[in-house]
């Protein structure tokens, strides 16, 4: 293998050399610099796919070798215009597996070591072995649970300080759509998480019911109404999956004859399919630009030879190329690294199932399976105790508890973390 | 013989799969991999990348980058122009096996960028770019595009020259250390379907046609039950708040701040029940509707092109469409474009919502048969057949008409050139130690070392601490030259030292993104591309683009 000098040319002039923008800990030594790129550093690439890919070939060609990488899916046709780790003949394989193999087998030395499931699947004492986790997640759930997963690693004393600092794990992001995306340094319980930013991701918006059901305008209507209305009164427990063909072929077939009937133009098969698997669009480029400067800051993190984003870069090029970078600020109500304690505005006669819908659909809290349990009592729990506890829902808040209980409530976006949340009644 | 080309073609024909479209005589789209991208460009833009020749000068990791985002989605052919051999340093591109130093760069590199989609024709040709650009520079007008990277100052310059005057786009890349730069070069470029973020509705509340009018009029609203009521569209309800306001005010629109607000509050009392969904959009709606419907400027500005003004049988069709444009707009569309007939969702019956929509259908195609009119009898003044531009480029462009565009890049030479540099936007830029064109004026400093010393500042350890004082003395003379006062910040020129024209993946393969969905854009005539220079800062993670 080589490993020639000259293979590390243009890293060692970053590594072995000091500049003016260097900073001050900055000690140029490219063996050293190199040396921990290579031999000590492990890295965890959160998914093999759009971004994935690109991550994985970025870290690798800047020196990173011990990397980990963690996806659950396998490969579609349909992925080969961008994530060029894989072929035609790999459609099927699971994406972390392929992925691996072909980084390894191109970059000499890459030690790339995949894992075929989901990250839910890892515990904290396998999460603590990284000294970087950089993410391609394409959902927002993954997102908070691997920030909380984090978060929650850092050591703090009683005040809520960081006891040692050799317990955060820079956590790299990003995400991409179309021609837009960002990139986000998250210093765990020193810069703001994801949480902090959770409301600039609302939950999506369906199209309203009665539009769907008696006042349909577009063929999107058409095609919502066959998903949410006709297939479970046509396939009862049946579950809808999007990657069955012949599923497929049915909600288009369907919307097709919805759309004949309010003499709707405009259903084929492919808005059929975008509506269906909310399909977003995504070419190489933008995935390209936006992995690109998640390794760029994953490389100057492990060698510490210049500056860092801080904290947040979005990106747009639908006209011209187009960059914002700001500092994102911690939020101090942040469920996940802010104070523990929040107070919530409830009606009274609210019903404890409201409650609980009120929490999922609110931008800021998103809790969409919470376990909720008030001086010492549990209201509702999900999972083995849900039918124990089932009849609390229909209950109204106020024969539940007092203004000024606290409720604890878990959630499985928040992991370990429980909110102590304090109930204040809503004029 | 000095034609030493060695040029190899890559390239294998892949199985149709049943998924794709044909259409006679053109090349087959395969829909389902390309899925995810037709839906932002569609066919029409597919079939163009599918078209194009690129030229790529020097496959170095920013090179190889940027093509791999092009070779991924498809596009037609490729050429690698590079006479070097790899070599150990060359491992820092994804598209170099270590099996391979010693071998062509040129033929390594089109083999691991053609393997990745078998549709794309790949051509190595192992020659030396500078070596072309000085003895056979006609070799470059067989390219619709042509990017160069790591390409010297001078020969770079003659190819620009080269390629100008023929529109052939160029697009100049680079990853230097931490600092990324693009810059685009193309003397005209135009656009119909420019695809803006949030594109303004075409509804004419202000100067409703007709048609729309008399449909308001037909509706009486205190005639109707209570879903009728609360499922007439917003449209309407502002269009009788308009002309409700115009009488009540001697034909004028709310144009005052009390007066808006007035007039919206207005609109909201005549709601029956409370919370009207359809009120609550008229509400909303009618902030953006105080705006009378104008041309655009980038339209008013092809408008004023003497290229509109003056058809010939030379034409391109863009111009040729825009004449007719302006013809409609003095004429039949009294001021205002042809309608596009897009009509938003809102809250509305079934049924309303298909009259209404029928309604500004209707005179969208009445407006676009006007133009098309206008288009056949322009061609047959200039001798041409009338079907010369094909309906659907005439539908198309009528469509789109609000959101026409044509950018003109600045030369190399302009942007070089002392009367015409951008001195002043140089100069206060080298006051702020934030301004991205301080790396601009660094790397410019560089280009100007490498033409004097053939090589870059700080290229080896032991030129790095006498190379500083040199480069200071040809950046304050090339500030000089274009009459810019004030002298770089030296920590600037110190860090270029540092960087050596050293090239860090991360910044090859960001640049890489960016340049691919330019040349994207380029190449589809959608989107808007950068007009015409582009820096990242690695080191904080930010960038700026400038018209230089």
């Amino acid at each position: 293998m080589t490993d020639a000098q000259a293979r590390w040319n243009h890293i060692n002039k970053l590594t072995g050399r000091t500049g003016p923008f260097a900073g001050p800990e900055f000690e140029p030594n490219s063996e050293k610099g190199r040396k921990f790129l290579q031999e000590d550093c492990r890295v965890l690439v959160i998914g093999a796919g759009g971004l994935g890919c690109e991550l994985l070939k970025d870290l690798a060609l800047v020196g990173f070798r011990n990397i980990d990488v963690i996806d659950m899916d396998t490969i579609d046709y349909s992925n080969l215009n961008r994530q060029f780790l894989f072929r035609k003949e790999d459609v099927g394989k699971p994406k972390a597996e392929v992925a691996a193999a072909f980084i390894n087998k191109r970059v000499p030395g890459a030690n790339v070591v995949p894992y075929f499931g989901k990250i839910q699947d890892k515990d904290d004492d396998y999460y603590r072995q990284f000294n970087l986790v950089v993410a391609g997640l394409d959902s927002i759930d993954a997102r908070r649970w691997l920030n909380a997963t984090l978060v929650n690693l850092v050591s703090v004393d009683e005040q809520g300080e960081i006891d040692d600092p050799d317990t955060i794990i820079p956590f790299i992001d990003g995400g991409t759509e179309g021609f837009k995306g960002q990139a986000r340094v998250i210093l765990p319980r020193i810069t703001s998480c994801f949480e902090c930013s959770l409301d600039t991701f609302p939950p999506q918006v369906n199209f309203p019911m009665c539009t769907i059901a008696t006042n349909p305008r577009l063929p999107e209507h058409c095609i919502e109404y066959a998903r949410v209305v006709l297939w479970e009164k046509t396939w009862n427990d049946t579950k809808f999956d999007a990657d069955n063909t012949e599923h497929m072929k049915w909600m288009f077939d369907t919307a097709v004859e919805r759309a004949k009937e309010f003499n709707i133009q405009g259903v084929t098969y492919r808005l059929t399919q975008g509506v269906v698997k909310r399909i977003i669009p995504a070419i190489a480029a933008t995935n390209a630009l936006i992995a690109a400067a998640e390794a760029n800051e994953a490389f100057k993190v492990a060698t510490n030879c210049s500056g860092y984003l801080n904290n947040f870069m979005m990106y747009n090029g639908v006209a011209g190329v187009y960059t914002y970078t700001f500092d994102y600020e911690k939020k101090p109500e942040c469920l996940v690294c802010g104070i523990s304690e929040i107070t919530y505005s409830v009606k009274p006669d609210a019903t404890l199932q409201d409650f609980m819908d009120a929490l999922g659909a609110d931008a800021a809290y998103q809790l969409k399976k919470p376990s909720i349990r008030a001086s010492g009592k549990s209201l509702y729990m999900q999972g083995a105790l849900a039918q124990a506890t089932m009849h609390n829902l229909t209950k109204k808040m106020s024969e539940l508890v007092e203004e000024g209980d606290v409720l604890d409530i878990v959630d499985p976006s928040l992991r370990n973390i429980a909110l102590s949340m304090k109930i204040k009644w809503q004029a | 013989c000095w034609w030493r080309t060695s040029s190899r073609l890559f390239q294998r024909k892949e199985k149709m799969s049943a998924t794709n479209t044909t259409a006679p005589g053109k090349k087959v789209i395969d829909e389902k991999r390309y899925d995810r991208q037709l839906r932002l460009w569609g066919e029409d833009g597919q079939r163009r990348l599918g078209d194009a020749k690129l030229c790529l000068l020097n496959a170095n990791a920013s090179g190889t980058e940027t093509l791999k985002n092009l070779v991924l989605p498809g596009i037609g052919a490729f050429t690698i122009l590079d006479g070097r051999k790899v070599d150990a340093a060359d491992l820092n591109n994804f598209f170099i096996e270590e099996s391979s130093i010693g071998q062509s760069r040129a033929e390594v590199t089109t083999r691991l960028l053609t393997e990745l989609n078998t549709e794309v024709e790949g051509h190595a040709v192992s020659r030396d770019p500078v070596e072309v650009i000085e003895k056979e520079i006609s070799f470059f007008h067989q390219f619709s595009l042509v990017i160069a990277s790591d390409v010297p100052e001078q020969p770079l310059l003659k190819l620009a020259r080269e390629l100008q005057p023929r529109n052939v786009p160029l697009v100049v890349i680079r990853s230097y250390g931490l600092i990324g730069a693009l810059r685009i070069s193309v003397a005209e470029h135009t656009i119909i379907e420019s695809k803006p973020d949030n594109p303004a509705d075409d509804l004419r509340l202000l100067d409703p046609f007709p048609e729309l009018l008399a449909f308001s009029d037909s509706l009486d609203m205190e005639k109707m039950d209570s879903t009728e009521h609360s499922h007439t569209p917003w449209v309407v309800i502002l269009l009788k708040a308009f002309k409700k306001w115009a009488d009540e005010h001697g034909g004028k629109t709310p144009s005052t701040y009390p007066e808006k607000t007035a007039f919206r509050n207005g609109v909201l009392k005549e709601q029956k029940k409370q919370d009207e969904e359809n009120y609550s959009e008229a509400y909303k709606g009618a902030v953006k509707s105080f705006e009378r419907a104008s041309i655009p400027s980038d339209v008013k500005a092809l408008f004023a092109s003497p290229k509109a003004d003056h058809i010939t049988a030379e034409s391109a069709h863009f111009w040729i469409l825009v004449h007719a444009l302006k013809q409609f707009v003095d004429a039949e569309g009294k001021g205002l474009l042809p309608v596009s007939g897009s009509l938003p969702d809102m809250t509305a019956t079934t049924d309303m919502y298909m009259r209404i929509q029928k309604v500004y259908e209707k005179k969208a195609q009445e407006d676009a048969a006007i133009f098309g009119k206008k288009v056949k009898e322009i061609l047959q003044k200039i001798g041409k057949p009338t079907d010369t531009i094909s309906e659907e480029e005439i539908k198309k462009f009528c469509k789109h008409a609000a959101f026409l565009n044509c950018i003109n890049h600045r030369s190399l030479d302009e942007e070089r050139n002392p009367n015409t540099a951008k001195s002043s936007l140089i100069a206060s830029a080298l006051a702020d130690e934030n301004s991205h064109l301080n790396w601009y004026v660094a790397l410019r400093a560089a280009d100007a070392f490498y033409t004097q010393k053939g090589r870059y500042p700080g290229d080896v350890d032991s030129n790095v601490a006498g190379d500083l004082a040199d480069l200071k003395q040809i950046a304050e003379k090339l500030l000089q030259e274009i009459h810019v006062t004030g002298t770089l910040d030296e920590r600037f020129l110190g860090e270029i030292i540092r960087y050596g024209n050293a090239e860090l993946h991360s910044i090859a393969s960001l640049i890489g993104g960016v340049a691919s969905q330019e040349v994207i854009k380029l190449v589809t005539h959608q989107y808007v591309p950068l007009n015409n220079t582009f820096i990242y800062n690695g080191l904080n993670s930010s960038s700026q683009s400038y018209q230089l």
